[in-house]
């Protein structure tokens, strides 16, 4: 009965998280319907207007609307998100079972190459990468691919191993399934559930990232609204226009938290001792 | 139940352990206030102490500097621009706060000739470790940053001799710029005959302040010199500290630097209810702009295409973008406080009207309607350049002045800038200037826009601007050189290698408290002087 309810509970916040990951989500990918502004349309008359009922959020230093440039900006942050730990699970996680179900040297070498790449700090690595090949979405794109991919790798290669003696897949094996056949029926489906974790949590990370390099000027090209450059703008008018810090800010750290949370339940769905 | 009596040892342990750091942390904060200090001292040396720390705690001052450069040798780089900020180096020839020129090192000076000046060397004044200053130590100290210095041939020095107690200077060419030329920081005199290797961190001048300790990107620590010539400073140290712009308001705000030069015009805001906090503006001499490159090849070598982009810019909006009130829009080379007749110079303006002729006239037309214009079937695509560092307002809006216009631009956000610059590879790059350099706008003028000026980043050659540059330079009395600087400014004007956009304020922020009696200077590589008093 307790246990019913645990995981009732469970459910509950799971559906939760990825509703209001599901919101912010669409309310970017649609901004073009719900902002009221054009987030690029500068009005030189109300320069660093305060929040009102004309605009939600206030005026940057260029007179435009603040609201729609978070909407627009979520497009940019979320999709450099999204599509940084979609292209980095995909890649670790074939890489990871790969190197764990072939073994031997193919194994040896994936594997030493992962401990190379992660000896270095990821994100310092992401930026000394952007800092060489310049600024902008995608170079910051490939960069953070880059480093972002080794921790699938492992994570899947532990999991392949302790499943790959499994008398399924032997009898998969004797069965004569091919190499990928194995990997594709009978791997994959026991693997990829449990990273599902591990993706969700990433995403807030990402976001994170993102918004960091944006905010040292790394990331998204003026005047193109992403949520971390829009920090970076509004450092200088912290004390005069405390909105343009906060609007933009409270909105990163409540997707970081959703994503975060997303993630927990996630696996506490997935944890098979509830 | 053992499970709870271990759980409430643990407990206890940890209450314990918790209580004996409290009771550690206690002891060690005591040590350090001024109360433990004052008791271990004595009942008898109570009020010696008190006093000593009050005269300390008055006579000295943190202050953060208009920009922190990095040395102190006035032969290498701006490292004399830090000297003369700190009151440690002096010229020998300076400019007051009204922007004429006053002797410091020198107390008498002529024109012999067009091309000879006699520099009499003040007497009786002594270098900080007491060493006298010659003539022969002025001339050594001149020629090394004449030959160290990559601004040094500037000066079109063809020789300097001892006479006496004159230094006896041959130009090269008739250089009416030369006397505003020796006010350059980068000629301030330090002690050739002290050890030269120390020259970038301590080096040795005549200043009411000397230099006692200077940590790279740090701070630069300073005392009165004993041995100065003038009066004696009764702000007897100062500590230059290492603060970026965006944060010296909230560092005097809280107490941790009692002067500032040149802080962030848009956190100015905060000062609002402090006091005791004085801000202090002179109109400044710097001016900020663009520079085109005109170098062949590039689309902004046609003048009309500059022009064009000139007329699309309303320096009004971005005057309040960028100094919040605290700068004024430009459109001559010189900002009209300067002195150089600048009114009369018919300078850049917005007009939405003519800036869309003069890019049809270039030949610049959207033929496929997409809001952009194109010439021969190819888009024209501007990339306007800035550090990743820099806010990129100015920018934005210049983007969409222009996208207004219909010209496609790009911002391009780069870590390092300097090298895009020196390449010449950029199509709009920005720029900030110090308009008279040397109390004379001769050398901004000549290092910036005559042909293979050593700042001439967008390769601009003019031969009118060249042979109106020559006049200047030949020209001895004020009235033609002002004529000569007119003339100047209305072709750089006209022909738009640059857009000037704002002149700044020159912005001081002091401490009211801690420092008295302050001269603010046009030009802000002049700053400390040995007149400040120690507060009310």
């Amino acid at each position: 009965m307790k246990t019913k309810t645990r995981r009732k509970s469970r459910y509950t916040s799971f559906y939760f998280c990825l509703a209001c990951a599901v919101l912010f989500t669409l309310f970017s990918v649609c901004a073009g319907y719900f902002a009221p502004y054009d987030p690029l349309k500068t009005d030189y008359g109300s320069l660093l207007a305060a929040p009102s009922a004309v605009h939600v959020c206030g005026t940057d230093q260029l007179g435009r609307d603040l609201f729609s440039r978070i909407l627009y900006g979520g497009r940019t942050s979320l999709l450099i998100a999204y599509l940084v730990t979609g292209i980095v699970s995909v890649f670790g996680i074939f890489i990871g079972i790969i190197s764990g179900q072939a073994g031997g040297i193919a194994d040896e070498v994936i594997m030493r190459l992962v401990d190379v790449l992660i000896a270095f700090p990821g994100n310092i690595f992401t930026l000394a990468m952007v800092a060489v090949m310049g600024t902008g979405i995608q170079n910051l794109v490939i960069a953070m691919c880059f480093t972002g991919w080794t921790k699938y790798a492992r994570a899947s290669r532990s999991l392949v191993l302790s499943i790959k003696n499994e008398n399924y897949i032997i009898q998969a094996k004797l069965g004569g399934a091919s190499f990928f056949k194995v990997i594709w029926r009978y791997i994959m489906p026991n693997v990829v559930p449990s990273l599902l974790v591990l993706m969700a949590q990433d995403i807030g990370n990402k976001l994170l990232t993102v918004a960091g390099l944006s905010l040292l000027g790394l990331g998204s090209k003026p005047p193109t609204p992403e949520w971390g450059f829009m920090l970076s703008e509004g450092r200088n008018y912290m004390s005069e226009a405390p909105w343009l810090l906060l609007f933009p800010g409270v909105v990163i750290l409540i997707n970081v938290i959703i994503f975060n949370l997303l993630g927990d339940s996630l696996r506490d769905i997935m944890d098979p001792h509830f | 139940m053992k499970r709870k009596m271990f759980a409430m040892f643990l407990c206890g342990a940890l209450a314990i352990s918790l209580t004996a750091c409290g009771s550690d942390n206690k002891e060690t904060k005591g040590a350090d206030t001024k109360e433990t200090k004052v008791e271990t001292a004595g009942v008898a040396n109570k009020d010696e102490t008190e006093e000593s720390e009050a005269i300390d705690k008055d006579s000295h001052i943190n202050m953060a500097l208009f920009t922190y450069i990095e040395g102190l040798d006035p032969a290498e780089g701006w490292g004399g621009w830090n000297l003369t900020r700190c009151g440690v180096g002096e010229t020998l020839i300076t400019v007051n706060e009204n922007m004429e020129f006053e002797g410091q090192l020198s107390d008498q000076w002529e024109q012999i000739d067009d091309l000879t000046y006699r520099v009499h060397i003040r007497q009786g004044v002594k270098f900080s470790n007491g060493t006298e200053l010659t003539p022969e130590i002025a001339k050594a100290s001149l020629e090394r940053s004449i030959e160290l210095n990559s601004r040094g041939g500037a000066l079109k020095v063809a020789s300097i001799e001892v006479d006496g107690e004159n230094l006896i200077f041959t130009t090269e060419e008739p250089f009416s710029a030369f006397i505003a030329n020796l006010t350059e920081p980068m000629y301030c005199i330090i002690d050739t005959t002290a050890d030269l290797s120390e020259a970038a961190s301590k080096p040795v001048c005549t200043g009411p302040y000397m230099i006692t300790d200077y940590v790279s990107e740090e701070k630069i620590e300073m005392a009165a010199n004993e041995n100065y010539w003038g009066t004696v400073p009764a702000i007897k140290t100062i500590t230059a500290l290492n603060i970026g712009s965006d944060t010296k308001v909230e560092a005097i705000l809280a107490g941790d630097i009692d002067l500032a030069q040149g802080a962030n015009n848009t956190t100015l805001g905060q000062l609002e209810g402090a006091g005791n906090i004085d801000l202090v503006t002179v109109t400044g001499t710097r001016e900020d702009d663009i520079t085109f490159n005109c170098m062949e090849g590039n689309p902004l070598s046609d003048v009309n295409l500059r022009q064009a982009l000139s007329y699309a810019t309303d320096r009004e909006v971005i005057a309040k973008i960028a100094g919040n009130g605290y700068a004024k829009p430009l459109g001559t080379p010189f900002p009209a406080t300067v002195g150089y007749d600048s009114e009369k110079v018919e300078g850049q303006t917005y007009d939405a009207d003519k800036a869309a002729d003069l890019l049809l006239e270039a030949g610049y037309q959207d033929s496929d309607g997409n809001g952009f214009v194109e010439k021969d079937g190819e888009e024209l695509v501007i990339t306007i350049s800035l550090s990743s560092s820099s806010s990129p307002a100015v920018s934005e809006a210049l983007k969409d002045m222009w996208e207004t216009l219909g010209v496609h631009t790009e911002i391009e956000m780069l870590e390092n800038i300097k090298d895009k610059r020196t390449e010449g590879s950029f199509d709009v790059i920005f720029g900030g200037w110090q308009t008279v350099n040397a109390g004379d706008g001769q050398y901004y003028l000549a290092s910036r826009w005559q042909t293979g000026g050593v700042d001439n980043y967008g390769n601009y050659s003019s031969e009118a601007f060249d042979s109106v540059m020559k006049k200047l330079d030949e020209a001895f009395d004020q009235e033609s050189r002002v004529a000569a600087f007119v003339e100047a400014q209305q072709i750089l004007s006209d022909e738009c290698p640059n857009l000037w956009l704002y002149a700044n304020d020159n912005i001081t922020l002091v401490n009211t408290d801690k420092v008295s009696n302050i001269t603010m200077f046009p030009i802000d590589y002049y700053l400390v002087s040995p007149e400040w008093g120690t507060g009310k």
